[in-house]
């Protein structure tokens, strides 16, 4: 990478006029990503994210006017290159060293780590009365169509209500651990 | 109709069943579509709840186990579990503080007929069906975490140094190796020893901790987590036979602990 990358502000703004709003969907992008390159068996999907991150900034050029769906697509675009070349070189070092896989970081131990400390209260404390009795009773009825019928809605619907109250919990958890 | 095609979409899509072209198709979906790629995120953490209930068909199970093999996708199911897994076992505490409290309320009643004596029938009949009830695997607390073995290179007779790593996390309490067995095989006639380093048997299992399933051509191999400390180890499978030389498969494993 060579040339000046592009300012932190500036990138953001792409994404949103309010910086922590921008802050916030840049770390909801970057999770996608993620978890994208988990789904595609990237062999270090968190340093491949750092990576494409990196190389994204680097080209201004192209980042400059660049709406948040472009940017999206962009970052996409580069993870799919940059897993493509970790699974070149992951498939050479599994050759000649097959015991460097404890080296291997994938950010599982600090997501544990983190994941410990979930608590009940501390989940509680993240949601709505009402979404933390949904998300007990997702978690603890067999029968996921009966909450469906409770709540009349699809069981997609559901999931993904499911999905956004982990997003919570977890937005939630991050800033007092940050705190 | 087309919930039921997504979902069977999304299954595939996580399970790395789809043609390369239909892949990417869903790929350029999930790099423009942010909702949907929320839905598949969404649907993939109960794809695991699923699977970790054992509420999978058996088929899709074994593809679930394999696609899941890699670290990166053990540390996702780690994460989607560890979430819901407080709530559950609150919840269980609760449904059996209550049984506990009514049951006690019941055997105390005063009524003409001793109820104690009843609730000792019951117990009694309890135990007798557990213990005429075939051996079956021990339930343990905790997860199970089902590890896809590699084979191993094989070098002058000897195995190859080549390790799968198994990271566990204090919360599991099974692990279930997996590697592809061509049959035939009769379960019966198998033993698993595993070995540290390829020298002192640690321990042999058979059926049914040994289990081999003839349409994905599968072997199963469930160990309690404590039957192995840190350390590398070897699986040889034989055939329990006159010979100790009829070796089907070998493979290696090194096994960690996440916080040791």
């Amino acid at each position: 990478m060579s040339g000046r990358p592009l300012d932190q502000d500036t990138l953001l703004a792409l994404l949103d006029p309010d910086p922590v709003a921008a802050i916030e969907k840049l770390d909801r992008l970057t999770q996608q990503v993620r978890r994208w390159l988990e789904w595609k068996h990237c062999p270090d999907p968190q340093g491949a994210v750092a990576e494409s991150l990196a190389r994204a900034v680097y080209q201004p050029d192209r980042l400059i006017g660049m709406t948040e769906g472009d940017f999206r697509g962009f970052i996409f675009g580069i993870a799919a290159n940059v897993a493509r070349e970790l699974r070149r070189t992951h498939a050479r070092e599994q050759s000649l060293d097959a015991a460097a896989w404890s080296q291997w970081s994938s950010g599982a131990d600090e997501e544990q780590r983190i994941l410990d400390r979930l608590t009940v209260a501390q989940i509680r404390q993240c949601l709505s009365p009402k979404e933390f009795k949904v998300l007990t009773r997702y978690a603890t009825w067999d029968d996921h169509d009966r909450l469906c019928r409770e709540l009349n809605v699809t069981r997609d619907t559901l999931r993904v209500r499911i999905h956004r109250m982990r997003q919570k919990v977890r937005a939630c958890l991050g800033r007092r651990g940050s705190h | 109709m087309q919930h039921k095609d997504d979902d069977q979409l999304m299954t595939a899509y996580l399970l790395g069943l789809l043609p390369q072209e239909q892949r990417e198709l869903i790929d350029a979906r999930l790099a423009a579509d942010g909702p949907y790629f929320e839905r598949l995120e969404a649907f993939e953490d109960d794809l695991i709840l699923r699977w970790h209930r054992g509420q999978l068909p058996e088929a899709q199970r074994g593809q679930f186990d394999r696609a899941y093999a890699d670290e990166s996708r053990q540390a996702r199911i780690a994460e989607s579990l560890r979430f819901l897994q407080p709530l559950s076992a609150r919840a269980a505490g609760g449904k059996a503080a209550v049984w506990v409290r009514q049951t006690h309320v019941w055997i105390v009643a005063s009524d003409p007929i001793p109820r104690w004596a009843v609730a000792c029938s019951f117990i009694l009949i309890g135990v007798l069906a557990v213990s005429l009830s075939r051996p079956r695997l021990p339930k343990a607390d905790g997860l199970t975490l089902a590890v896809a073995l590699t084979a191993v290179g094989e070098r002058g007779g000897q195995p190859a140094r080549s390790f799968d790593v198994v990271r566990l996390s204090s919360d599991v309490a099974t692990i279930q190796f997996q590697m592809s067995a061509a049959g035939p095989i009769v379960e019966a006639e198998l033993v698993v020893a595993i070995s540290a380093n390829d020298r002192d048997v640690v321990r042999e299992y058979t059926a049914p901790s040994v289990r081999w399933v003839h349409a994905d051509q599968t072997l199963t191999i469930t160990v309690p987590a404590s039957d192995l400390p840190n350390g590398d180890y070897v699986l040889t499978v034989r055939r329990r036979s006159a010979s100790d030389t009829d070796v089907l498969q070998r493979r290696a494993v090194r096994v960690t602990r996440t916080g040791s």
